[in-house]
């Protein structure tokens, strides 16, 4: 097993706005060791929903490089790219972003369907992990008729799907209250204690500080702590 | 991404929004809608064609003077000829003049078809299709039938006398006997009158234009083509089918007019469903975002959407195919009754048989499912292409 399972040197990502330029991130570098709990925090505007999407590989960066498992993946091709998501990454949003039109169970299924996994494995598995997120009696609700949180867990759920070899989760209760979102905090924390999961969480709440292992501190497109 | 992904997935996109597939479906399956039953209209009106020319004029077999001959000599003989071949159900000679009719002012040229009665009965249907009083008899003397066109024009009814002109000299009374309508034009502005007279006005005797000839099996036309012609020289023998070649033409420049028709139904159905796929993308770009963000390639999201526009031309071809079919079953057993160059008052109505024909729904499936393939195709493309990050906080 690779001791660093990513690698990302001198990030930078310049976004333009017309004539503006925005720098968002000015050469970040950081480590993930296999197994970890790691928190980047810092204020609004700091650029760390920019990290998340450039460590997750739905942007790509103006300078720098990012490797997984020892490997350059900023040159590989987009489909291998897409791959990479598919099967090394899970991505958890702020906002849920799943597919409305689609029930809890299969939204969780998709990864898996689009994997190439039999149908019959994939709605085992997935109500294995819809029960581990506590869901069980939410299978066949469409995201509509569940509550923010459940839409969380649901979202949670669909990111472990392939058994990714990092989890990244951009503001995971940023839009739940807060009894929901400590119990997504408990769900990461034991994501990681008993599963040993690797994860990544980018919010700007004191309270995921004293779960993880490590913190980072962005400020301003800068590591500062 | 596999087939069965990519079904499941199409298959939940397009029952999202019941209005929105209904409209695809309505715009792709109207061109197949309409184009069916106006071909199987078009074939039905070609075959009534056919089989009124054959039955009312020229029989199965018809034969001709042979080329730089202006008639038939020896009439009869050849007639008798042709009897003798056995399987002959008649055997018409006819003479054909060109003349003047006149009545009270009024002067209009026809072409005259001196014919035997009951030869010509037996030969034809021409008796079915007199409108008023009734065809020629045998030993009938200046005695005419007219066409419903012509008839119309002098303004003549049966009973009623008229002038025929043969040349600038012959000027002969005849009483109209009867008046018939056929559908045909060229017929419908003639007449007929006895062989034997018509001879003898223009000393022509034992001559013919042609004789047309029905068999009791239609179906051995060529047959008795090859054996009249072996067995009677100066002579042109041809088929039914020859002689009806023109609605062949008829039909083929008709069908260069039908497939502009079926062009433009299907363009058009094609824009709306072009147009109507984009919009639908457009309210899509955060599902296709979401969808990329967990592992689609852009490959899987062009292949979804054509694959969605594949469905949309099968279903939409398939109802068009469900409810022109219909339309064309009617109106085959209801046939359109039309009345074909005949006029009020002498008018006898035609009915035009719908024919409806599997192969009619070739072109029209084949054409709705390409039209909505390449119409969803740039769309498909341009959703291939979306920015994950732009897409996914796309409202």
């Amino acid at each position: 097993m690779n001791e660093n399972l990513l690698q990302a040197e001198d990030l930078t990502k310049i976004y333009h706005r017309g004539r503006t330029q925005v720098v968002a991130l000015r050469g970040v570098s950081l480590e993930v060791k296999t197994g970890e709990f790691l928190c980047v925090m810092g204020p609004p505007g700091a650029g760390k929903s920019t990290l998340m999407h450039l460590l997750g590989l739905l942007d790509v960066p103006t300078a720098g490089r990012i490797a997984m498992n020892g490997q350059d993946v900023l040159h590989q091709s987009q489909t291998k790219q897409a791959d990479l998501r598919l099967r090394t990454v899970g991505f958890v949003f702020q906002s849920f972003n799943l597919l409305r039109e689609l029930t809890a169970l299969e939204n969780v299924m998709l990864p898996m369907l689009i994997l190439g996994h039999p149908a019959e494995q994939s709605r085992k598995r997935a109500e294995h992990l819809l029960e581990m997120v506590g869901l069980t009696e939410r299978l066949q609700h469409h995201p509509g008729e569940l509550s923010g949180g459940q839409q969380q867990r649901v979202a949670v759920a669909r990111a472990l799907a392939n058994e990714p070899d990092l989890v990244l989760a951009d503001e995971p209760t940023g839009r739940l209250d807060s009894k929901t979102g400590a119990t997504i905090r408990e769900l990461f924390r034991n994501l990681n204690r008993e599963h040993h999961q690797t994860l990544v969480i980018v919010s700007h709440e004191k309270e995921w500080a004293g779960l993880t292992q490590r913190v980072i501190r962005l400020r301003d497109g800068r590591i500062v702590g | 991404m596999n087939l069965r992904t990519l079904l499941f997935l199409a298959g939940k996109d397009l029952f999202k929004d019941l209005q929105v597939l209904v409209l695809v479906l309505l715009a792709v399956g109207s061109g197949a809608l309409a184009i069916i039953p106006l071909n199987g209209l078009m074939e039905g009106f070609a075959d009534n064609m056919s089989a009124t020319t054959v039955d009312v004029s020229v029989g199965h077999v018809i034969v001709s003077p042979a080329e730089n001959e202006p008639y038939i000599k020896q009439a009869q003989e050849v007639k008798k000829e042709i009897e003798e071949l056995g399987g002959i159900a008649g055997v018409s000679v006819r003479l054909m003049g060109r003349a003047t009719a006149t009545k009270e002012g009024k002067t209009e040229p026809l072409v005259l078809r001196g014919v035997e009665p009951q030869d010509e009965t037996r030969t034809t249907t021409i008796t079915h299709h007199m409108v008023k009083g009734q065809f020629l008899e045998e030993n009938d003397r200046n005695v005419i039938v007219l066409g419903s066109t012509l008839a119309q024009k002098l303004n003549v009814e049966p009973g009623e006398p008229l002038f025929i002109l043969f040349g600038d000299e012959v000027r002969l009374r005849f009483t109209v006997k009867g008046i018939y309508s056929t559908g045909l034009r060229d017929l419908d502005s003639g007449g007929y009158v006895s062989l034997k007279q018509l001879q003898g006005i223009l000393d022509l005797p034992n001559r013919a234009s042609e004789i047309a000839v029905r068999l009791t099996d239609e179906k051995r036309s060529e047959d008795y083509q090859r054996r009249i012609g072996s067995d009677v020289s100066d002579i042109t023998v041809e088929t039914w089918r020859d002689r009806v070649a023109f609605i062949g033409s008829l039909r083929r420049n008709l069908g260069i007019i039908q497939t502009m028709a079926v062009m433009l139904s299907l363009i058009a159905a094609g824009i709306a469903t072009s147009v109507l796929m984009y919009t639908n993308i457009q309210h899509k770009v955060r599902s296709i975002g979401i969808l990329k963000a967990i592992g689609a390639k852009n490959r899987d999201i062009l292949i979804l959407y054509v694959l969605e526009g594949l469905i949309l031309g099968v279903a939409g071809a398939a109802i068009g195919n469900i409810l022109g079919s219909a339309i064309c079953l009617y109106l085959s057993a209801n046939p359109i009754q039309v009345t074909l160059g005949a006029s009020e008052g002498t008018a006898t109505l035609t009915s035009v048989s719908t024919i409806f024909a599997w192969n009619l729904l070739i072109a029209p499936t084949i054409s709705a499912i390409l039209i909505t393939l390449l119409a969803s195709f740039y769309p498909a493309w341009q959703a291939a292409r979306i920015n994950i990050i732009e897409a996914i906080w796309h409202e």
